[in-house]
């Protein structure tokens, strides 16, 4: 039955191929999840506005991101997956050597090594492995019959983990957390089986002391301050105070555009940054709050169809660790900012001003548009 | 594929489907929670928090710790912290900032200064804090401003604390002053123990100890209204007051010093020679640093800074004169020590020296010469310039360097005092070095009474006496006696030993001897001073201001009064205990070795 219905889509979709979707088909975009971004990257752009506060160039600079990232993205939906495929053992070494590299070499910014500079640009190599880490772990389940084994088990965790502690030795505990979702996602949708998930879990849980006193003491002071945000009312405590009052002076319907207190007159820091969903919170209020994350859900709900529909071990598995995964950097940045969790440096992912991070999440939205729309050209 | 086998598509797409779906159900139950989270935070607190943002806005206040005083070695105050009113405005509460600076500018009047420090404060205030406009203002200015305040949102008339230097100019070389902190301050200072902080130590000790005279910050959390008004106090973490400091000097031997020096140029440094600690130190003109606290107007500090006399200079510790014939006893000492005369040893002397194959004739201060036959001692005692050019340059300019190092000339003597200079000790390698030329002869020849390129301070000579008086046993000099902790201990200053000069050294007799003849023998250089009932040892000196041509007398009456020679003395006393060290050095006029007795007077006597 199932065989039969997945024959009898292949073909409405080729029909489909010539008739309806001939143009967005041949464009390699996903109009749906097109739209939906560009709504959401419109709504975060009106509230950067405020929250920049006229800051010179700050629109500017974001509308370049944005630009220069939809058309990464575009260009990335272009090329097939099982191209991606051929590259990702490559491009997976090529990442964790740079990440070495970085490691020996990299330029000192905020206290962390991350950055690289190879004289013409410089870039973080960490953010890139967001992308490689599950794609090189969905490659090596495609090579391997489903259920995974253990033998699997052990191999998929040690390509997750080496580029993990390479980035959380820089440090940043952030992108590390994010690229360990990565790939555990991938290995989660490979089918891991229950008693492994409980065991890493009780594992996790054992480790967890272990796991403290290896931290960097202003990773404890996070922890603590999460604890007890009063305890240090001047220092880590202030941006989790002050964020928790902006959002909850926000009330239903918020303060209004540019009438937001606590942002204007400076009481919330990084409002641009990390802390850019606290200002929408206060200045939208709880509407602005479901609304924007009916927006995400949408494109959640629309990339996880994707993924659904993808054809290959490899294209679903990737699509779906991409679509949880930016799940997961909505999650932990809103209760980052609204002290559910320790602050951990992640931004509100097509929100936030700043660079990288805009880049990585489009590039990932286009290899999705890519998979979506190169499905019946894809035999594996 | 090398992989061979064969995949349960189906069943794989389901089982994936499966997970998926749950995950996908799971973020959104997440999002269903942050949604809970939100309603928590916006709905039911609002209340709370829509307080705590509009009405109640919490905000921490820094209160500046109070200056630690500084005393003299008997308790005397000598730098004081008094209250004063001072205006603050805070500038988000000002509804139009320029309107509300305009007027006040026209209620009490504002200075271009004012307003470019007041500029300055503003940059490194936090939200919400006052930035200081105008300090010091009068009551009459005070009331005003309280009458007008309706008119001035944000402007507030606050009390603080204001330095203070009861006795003005006399301790203005050694205390130095606090000044407003500048723009370069501000990148050395920790902004947060400063935050309160309006003044910082600009020169000599209060410079020097600014980390022990600044104290503490203290916190005050507050609840302010919307117009950042404070509503109530929550809580306060006090302040801890800098630590005072107790001197080594004694106000009334500091006074008498400036007595002595009045209508002139020219500086005392006196030393207790056993444990370093400074009894006066005086450099002369001087200035009132209480001109400096509030900030100097354009105009007295254009006339101070004008002044030919140079009052800011503090030429105690960064006059480099000539030691001239002070270092006699020194070059003499390394003589002795090195074999290189004896005390027998004796030269006629004509008036005037001549080096081998040349013309030149480096002329005696007695143009006649001091007779047929001189020997250390009494070269010492009439300060015979022959004597020593022929001894220099028999000994050689190494041996000259040697002598005086070893008695701290040519680098700071680490006096706590900020700004001391390190005057200079030539020689061959350091003249290649700066002027890129060899090292003649004759340059040897006048460094041994002290001339040429050899410089020193009133500070270095003072130490060079004191250790001539402890026979070569050296510490290093302070002016801070002790310090007050916190909990009122006294925390002394240690004596600090440094490496000893010519240590048990069977000459220093012959020297001492000679130095003590040098006022109480009938040829002694000054032998005027002898009138007392205790026993001095020093050593005169002339330094060259202006350089008399070959073949020419040096006749004051004819030589501009600002190129006279300057008139030094280096001595100790009592001669036989030393209890006080001197060094004195008047500008273009003679006095300085009276000036040095009166000191021991003052000192030994209590004259």
């Amino acid at each position: 039955m199932a065989i039969l219905h997945s024959g009898r889509n292949r073909e409405t979709n080729s029909n489909s191929l010539q008739k309806r979707a001939s143009l967005w088909q041949r464009l390699h975009i996903d109009p749906l999840l097109l739209l939906s971004l560009l709504i959401l990257m419109g709504a975060g752009l009106f509230v950067l506005v405020s929250a920049g506060n006229q800051a010179a160039g700050m629109l500017d600079r974001q509308l370049i991101r944005f630009g220069v990232a939809l058309l990464g993205m575009l260009v990335v939906a272009q090329i097939p997956p099982r191209y991606y495929k051929m590259a990702v053992p490559v491009l997976f070494l090529l990442g964790t050597l740079l990440l070495v590299m970085v490691l020996m070499f990299g330029d000192v910014g905020g206290g962390a090594q991350r950055w690289l500079d190879l004289k013409i640009i410089r870039f973080q190599p960490s953010e890139i492995m967001k992308l490689v880490v599950p794609m090189m772990v969905a490659y090596y389940f495609s090579k391997r019959p489903l259920p995974c084994t253990f033998k699997d088990v052990i191999i998929s965790s040690v390509i997750v983990i080496i580029p993990v502690l390479l980035v959380a030795k820089q440090p940043d505990l952030g992108t590390a957390l994010l690229i360990a979702a990565s790939g555990l996602f991938v290995l989660f949708l490979a089918g891991l089986p229950w008693r492994y998930i409980i065991g890493m879990l009780v594992a996790a849980m054992i480790a967890a002391p272990a796991l403290w006193l290896v931290m960097h003491n202003y990773q404890k002071k996070r922890v603590l301050t999460l604890l007890n945000p009063e305890s240090d009312p001047l220092g880590a405590g202030y941006h989790i105070i002050q964020s928790k009052i902006a959002i909850g002076s926000g009330g239903l319907w918020g303060k209004g555009w540019f009438k937001g207190t606590q942002s204007h007159l400076e009481f919330l820091p990084e409002r641009s940054t990390d802390f850019i969903f606290a200002v929408l919170a206060e200045e939208f209020g709880l509407v602005g709050v479901i609304v924007l994350l009916s927006l995400y859900s949408l494109i959640i709900l629309r990339a996880a169809t994707i993924s659904m529909q993808a054809q290959s071990t490899f294209t679903r598995l990737l699509a779906g660790s991409i679509t949880l995964t930016f799940g997961i950097y909505i999650i932990i940045n809103i209760g980052m900012v609204s002290g559910l969790f320790p602050v951990v440096g992640i931004p509100l992912p097509l929100v936030s001003y700043g660079g990288t991070s805009i880049v990585t999440l489009l590039l990932g939205f286009g290899i999705l548009m890519s998979i979506s729309t190169h499905r019946q050209l894809v035999s594996d | 594929m090398k992989h061979h086998f064969i995949r349960n598509i189906r069943r794989e797409t389901k089982h994936y489907r499966w997970r998926m779906g749950a995950s996908v159900c799971f973020v959104i139950v997440l999002f269903l929670v942050l949604i809970a989270r939100m309603y928590y935070l916006q709905i039911v607190q609002y209340e709370k928090y829509n307080t705590l943002s509009e009405k109640n806005r919490v905000a921490v206040l820094p209160i500046a710790p109070n200056r630690g005083l500084i005393f003299d070695r008997n308790g005397v105050l000598l730098a004081d912290n008094l209250p004063t009113f001072a205006i603050h405005i805070v500038p988000e509460q000002a509804e139009n900032l320029d309107e509300t600076l305009a007027l006040v500018d026209k209620l009490i009047g504002l200075s271009e200064r004012q307003m470019t420090n007041f500029e300055r404060e503003k940059k490194r205030r936090r939200r919400y804090e006052g930035v200081p406009l105008r300090l010091n203002i009068s009551e009459d200015e005070a009331a005003t401003i309280a009458v007008n305040s309706y008119r001035l949102p944000g402007v507030n008339v606050v009390g603080g604390l204001m330095r203070y230097y009861p006795e003005g100019e006399v301790f203005a070389h050694i205390l130095g002053y606090v000044g407003r902190i500048n723009e370069q301050e501000l990148q050395q200072i920790d902004p947060a123990r400063y935050r309160a902080t309006q003044f910082i130590g600009k020169t000599g000790v209060e410079r020097y100890y600014e980390n022990y005279l600044h104290g503490d910050i203290g916190l005050e959390n507050v609840e302010t209204d919307v117009r950042g008004r404070v509503l109530r106090v929550l809580s306060i973490d006090e302040p801890v007051a800098g630590n005072n400091l107790y001197l080594t000097i004694d106000i009334n031997l500091q006074k008498k010093a400036e007595k002595l020096m009045e209508n002139t140029r020219g500086a005392i440094v006196a030393i207790d020679p056993h444990n370093g600690a400074i009894l006066t130190l005086l450099s002369h003109p001087n200035f009132d640093p209480n001109l400096f606290v509030q900030g100097i107007d354009h105009e007295s500090y254009d006339n101070l800074t004008g002044d030919i006399d140079q009052p800011m200079f503090n030429r105690a510790i960064r006059g480099q004169y000539p030691p001239a014939s002070t270092v006699k006893p020194v070059i003499a000492l390394q003589a002795l020590h090195k074999g290189i005369i004896n005390t027998q040893t004796s030269i006629p002397d004509p008036g005037y020296f001549k080096l081998p194959n040349s013309t030149h004739l480096y002329r005696d201060w007695i143009s006649e010469g001091h007779g047929g036959s001189v020997n250390i001692t009494r070269a010492l005692i009439e300060s015979c310039d022959t004597f020593f050019y022929w001894m220099g340059d028999k000994m050689g300019i190494r041996n000259i360097t040697e002598s005086v190092v070893a008695f701290g000339l040519g680098s700071p003597t680490g006096v706590d005092i900020s700004g001391e200079l390190s005057g200079l000790v030539p020689s061959p390698e350091w003249k290649r070095a700066t002027k890129n030329e060899p090292w003649y002869p004759g340059e040897t020849v006048i460094a041994s009474i002290g001339q040429g390129f050899f410089i020193a301070t009133p500070m270095q000579l003072a130490h060079m006496s004191a250790t001539l008086a402890t026979r070569g046993k050296r510490v290093k000099p302070h002016v801070v006696a002790a310090i007050e902790l916190s909990n009122g201990d006294m925390m002394e200053i240690e004596t600090e030993e440094l490496p000893p000069a010519f240590k048990g050294s069977q000459h220093w007799n012959t020297i001492q001897e000679s130095m003590k003849s040098v006022i109480h023998s009938s040829r002694g250089t000054a032998r005027f001073l002898s009138d007392n009932p205790y026993k001095i040892a020093g050593k005169t000196g002339t330094a060259q201001v202006f350089s008399v041509p070959q073949g020419e007398k040096y006749d004051a009456s004819v030589i501009e009064e600002r190129l006279r020679d300057h008139s030094i003395f280096i001595g100790y006393a009592p001669a036989d205990n030393p209890t006080i060290a001197i060094a004195v050095i008047v500008e273009n006029k003679n006095g300085a070795s009276r000036i040095g007795k009166q000191v021991f007077d003052a000192y030994l006597l209590g004259e």
